[in-house]
């Protein structure tokens, strides 16, 4: 064994920092709370860091970070959305998405695989090709493949998806990538450390302080912090801190499941969706098969899993690669999302003065971590929100002004 | 529910839109497939206990049954451990 390996863990004092300083006091005030240390709150703190100058800010966290539904999606980016709004929100993600692991110096297993919706009748045909002349009109790199082309990259694929409904054809977004999950957290988080932002984890927002229409206080569980601009990024937990500025909004919480298999040797390198089959898969490096399916079907404030969603799920996946079923699923987890009428997310300032959301986030959020962190660090510096944003706010339901986005944000509808 | 020939369209669409998020008990419409039977129960939602089932009166009127405030009324009795004959078993029960 070399001595200076010896020596390494012989020694009291390791070389290797820790990712971020662990604060023993709330200070008595900040000029930003940002409620949430997922990927949005640490991505949001990061850039008002880095980007605004602005660093007395602290992230508050129930929990450890990365611990919502940071850590449990199933890593899926890509921008092939429906909306105007929508594409261009999502492709602006991608593109900082792909130097996010050099601007952090971590590596966040970036990977680009290419995305494949798959469309099993002639009306997803239509809104494939109708995403395709979206993303194409604002330079996104998405195209309607036949099925032939399909059937030839993906050969595995049972092309009559189990006899019910063959594929006759899919949407092919080249851009489409995965990546480690938690590590953004970390990266954002270490990145905010490093230029002053204080993560407080095991810290409990119980109250925020509302005087004369303006923000002025939060309660936690380990004091009360002083402040005039908060920044609620708790999707899967949003109503609980909206209340609490007695703010109505259509979010409803659902659970979101997934499970992963056993490691298996690389053979698929695209990310395939079926909007028929309402399931969804990939690859990892580690040779694991990341697969998710719908919504659960009623509201419910738990991560809890269930048998009957495995069992589903498995049958899907077998009904497009037949060949799984002697692959073994080695665990099961749950998120819970924010769900919207529309699909798309809530962002931005809210009737309350001082108080901003990034809400809403359904099934849709994990991809949208950086330009999400990033718009609103801009909205709060400036204190009205983004171009980007602009077709997300709380107002547009009062305006039945909808960004509507079902069609290409989930599965399972 | 607004009256809907007199309030302003902001308020039909926050009635339409916005709702009670949090966690707690709520009222929600089931369906039991195999009889065809649409029944109310009131569920807590952050344990997935169904705390009572019953029949949807008409006679009572809509404001007597659906309401989804967690706090109309409804003190917890008993968790919910068979449900009466009159309702049969739940859909998609949770395990």
């Amino acid at each position: 064994m070399p001595y200076r390996l010896l020596r390494f863990a012989l020694s009291r004092r390791y070389p290797e920092g820790r990712m971020f300083t662990t604060h023993t006091h709330l200070k008595p005030s900040y000029d930003v709370v940002i409620i949430g240390g997922g990927g949005h709150g640490l991505a949001a703190a990061y850039y008002l860091a880095r980007d605004h100058g602005i660093t007395d800010v602290c992230v508050l966290e129930k929990g450890y970070i990365g611990g919502g539904n940071t850590g449990r999606n199933t890593t899926i980016i890509r921008s092939n959305y429906l909306t105007p709004d929508g594409v261009k929100f999502y492709d602006q993600s991608v593109r900082l998405w792909q130097d996010l692991s050099q601007d952090f110096d971590l590596n966040l297993f970036y990977s680009t695989r290419g995305h494949y919706t798959l469309a099993h009748t002639d009306a997803s045909l239509r809104t494939t090709r109708w995403r395709a002349e979206v993303n194409k009109h604002y330079g996104v790199a998405s195209r309607v493949a036949s099925a032939d082309e399909v059937a030839r990259n993906i050969p595995m694929l049972d092309m009559s998806a189990g006899g019910e409904a063959p594929i006759v054809g899919a949407l092919y977004h080249a851009p489409g990538a995965i990546a480690r999950h938690d590590a953004v957290a970390w990266g954002y988080g270490r990145g905010a450390d490093q230029r002053g932002v204080e993560i407080h984890q095991q810290t409990e927002v119980t109250g925020i302080e509302v005087k004369s229409g303006r923000i002025s206080a939060v309660e936690t569980s380990r004091g009360r912090i002083l402040t005039r601009s908060v920044l609620c990024a708790v999707a899967g937990a949003t109503p609980r801190i909206t209340d609490m500025v007695g703010l109505k909004t259509p979010i409803q919480i659902y659970p979101l499941q997934a499970m992963v298999s056993e490691p298996v040797k690389p053979w698929l390198d695209p990310i395939i969706v079926s909007g028929s089959l309402h399931v969804y898969v990939s690859q990892t490096a580690r040779g694991e098969l990341v697969m998710g399916a719908s919504l659960d079907p009623y509201e419910l404030h738990s991560t809890r899993s269930t048998f009957d969603f495995t069992e589903h799920l498995a049958g899907r996946m077998l009904d497009l690669f037949p060949f799984l079923s002697r692959v073994k699923v080695v665990r099961q987890w749950a998120g819970m999302a924010d769900m919207t009428p529309d699909f798309a997310p809530i962002m931005g300032v809210t009737p309350v003065e001082g108080f901003y959301l990034d809400a809403g986030w359904g099934t849709w959020g994990f991809k949208a971590t950086p330009v999400s962190g990033k718009t609103m660090a801009w909205t709060l510096a400036k204190g009205h929100n983004h171009d980007l944003i602009c077709g997300f706010n709380l107002a547009r339901f009062g305006q039945f002004q909808l960004t509507g986005e079902k069609g290409a944000a989930s599965v399972g509808h | 529910m607004p009256d809907v020939d007199r309030c302003t369209d902001i308020e039909w669409a926050n009635y339409i839109f916005h709702r009670n998020g949090a966690a707690g008990v709520k009222k929600e419409w089931w369906y039991h497939v195999p009889s065809g039977v649409w029944f109310i129960a009131e569920r807590d939602t952050a344990r997935d206990h169904v705390l009572s089932t019953y029949l949807y009166d008409a006679a009572a009127g809509p404001s007597a049954s659906l309401t989804s405030s967690p706090d109309a009324g409804l003190a917890a009795t008993s968790d919910m451990p068979r449900p009466s004959a009159a309702s049969g078993s739940l859909e998609d029960s949770p395990p």
